[in-house]
C-alpha cells in the first residue's frame, strides 16, 4: 500500500472528504479528532438547540427540530431564573409549528417535596392550562448564580396520539428551601406536534437545551 | 412584552413583540397561576388545621407524622 502525505486537503465542491460502503476510518490512539462545526448521526443523543435567556421575553418559542428523526427528546432548563417572586414555569406544544400553543386540555399531576433545612412538607399538584415545570422559581432579583434546574422528556411527537409528558426538578424556592418536583401527565387529544413553548410569569434567565434521542 | 422565537432560520432565537391574541393568552395565564397558588395555599391550610386538630386530640407531632404524613 502507497502512502500520500500532505499538509492540507481542500474541498472543490461540497463534500471534502468521500468514502465508499465498507470503507474504515481508524483513529489511532494518541490522535485527536476535533469538531468545531455540526456533527450528525455520530451519536444517538444530538444536541438540537441551546437557547440562553436573558430576561428579555416571558415565553421562548423552540419552532424547529421536533419531528419524525428521534424516538423521544430530552428538554433542559438550566438555571432557570424569572424577574419577581413566585413564578411558576411552563410547557406547551404546537401542531401548527409555533403558531398557536395549546392552552387548555393538558392532564398535568406532580408531587412536590419541600425541605427548609429542618422540616419537609410534600403538596400533590395538578393544571389543565399547561405542563406546570416548577412553580416558585428562583426570583432573578434575588441571585444571578441560582435558579431551577430540570428536564421534560416528550415521545414520538410525529405520530398522532395523546402526548405524554415526564420529568422532574430541583431548585432554591424564593425563600432558600429545597424543592423537588417530580411530575407527568398528557395532553388528552390525538395529536402530533411540532414546537413546545416555554413560559413563565415574567420575563426568565437562563439555558434551555433540547436534546434528540434515537 | 416579549417572546423568544427559535428557528431554523434563527437557532440563536429572535426577539418579537407578543402578538395581540398572545398577550391576551398571557392575562388568562396570570390569572391561571393564581388560581393554582392559592388552591396550593387553601389545601396547606386545611392540612394545617387538621394536623392541629389532631394534636387537639393528643397526638405528637411524631405521632401524626408517622401515621398521616403531616
Amino acid at each position: 500500500m502507497s502512502t500520500i502525505k500532505v499538509n492540507n486537503i481542500s474541498s472543490r465542491t461540497g463534500n471534502a472528504i468521500s468514502f465508499t460502503s465498507g470503507d474504515t476510518i481508524t483513529i489511532p490512539s494518541g490522535a485527536t479528532l476535533t469538531n468545531n462545526g455540526t456533527v450528525n448521526n455520530f451519536s444517538d443523543c444530538v444536541l438540537i438547540s441551546s437557547t440562553t435567556m436573558s430576561g428579555s421575553a416571558t415565553a421562548v418559542n423552540i419552532t424547529s427540530g421536533i419531528d419524525s428523526t428521534y424516538t423521544f427528546y430530552r428538554f433542559y432548563y438550566i438555571n432557570v431564573s424569572a424577574a419577581g417572586a413566585g413564578n411558576t414555569l411552563f410547557m406547551r406544544i404546537s401542531s401548527d409549528g409555533g403558531s398557536s400553543f395549546i392552552s387548555s386540555g393538558y392532564k398535568h399531576t406532580g408531587f412536590e417535596v419541600n425541605y427548609t433545612g429542618g422540616a419537609t412538607s410534600s403538596a400533590v399538584q395538578g393544571a389543565v392550562g399547561f405542563v406546570q415545570l416548577g412553580n416558585n422559581i428562583p426570583n432573578y432579583g434575588d441571585n444571578t448564580t441560582e435558579g431551577a434546574c430540570g428536564y421534560v422528556e416528550f415521545y414520538t411527537p410525529s405520530v398522532s396520539r395523546k402526548p405524554v409528558f415526564t420529568g422532574l426538578s430541583s431548585q432554591f424556592s424564593d425563600n432558600g428551601d429545597a424543592d423537588a418536583y417530580y411530575w407527568g401527565g398528557y395532553y388528552g387529544t390525538a395529536t402530533t406536534f411540532d414546537a413546545i413553548q416555554i413560559g413563565a410569569s415574567n420575563n426568565l434567565y437562563g439555558t434551555l437545551k433540547l436534546y434528540g434521542y434515537k | 412584552m416579549k417572546k423568544l422565537v427559535i428557528s431554523k432560520e434563527n437557532p440563536n432565537g429572535i426577539l418579537m413583540d407578543l402578538t395581540p391574541e398572545e398577550l391576551s393568552q398571557r392575562e388568562l395565564d396570570l390569572t391561571y397561576i393564581e388560581e393554582l397558588k392559592q388552591d396550593k395555599i387553601n389545601k396547606e391550610a386545611r392540612i394545617a388545621s387538621a394536623k392541629a386538630k389532631l394534636e387537639a386530640l393528643g397526638l405528637t407531632t411524631d405521632e401524626i407524622k408517622d401515621t398521616f404524613g403531616l
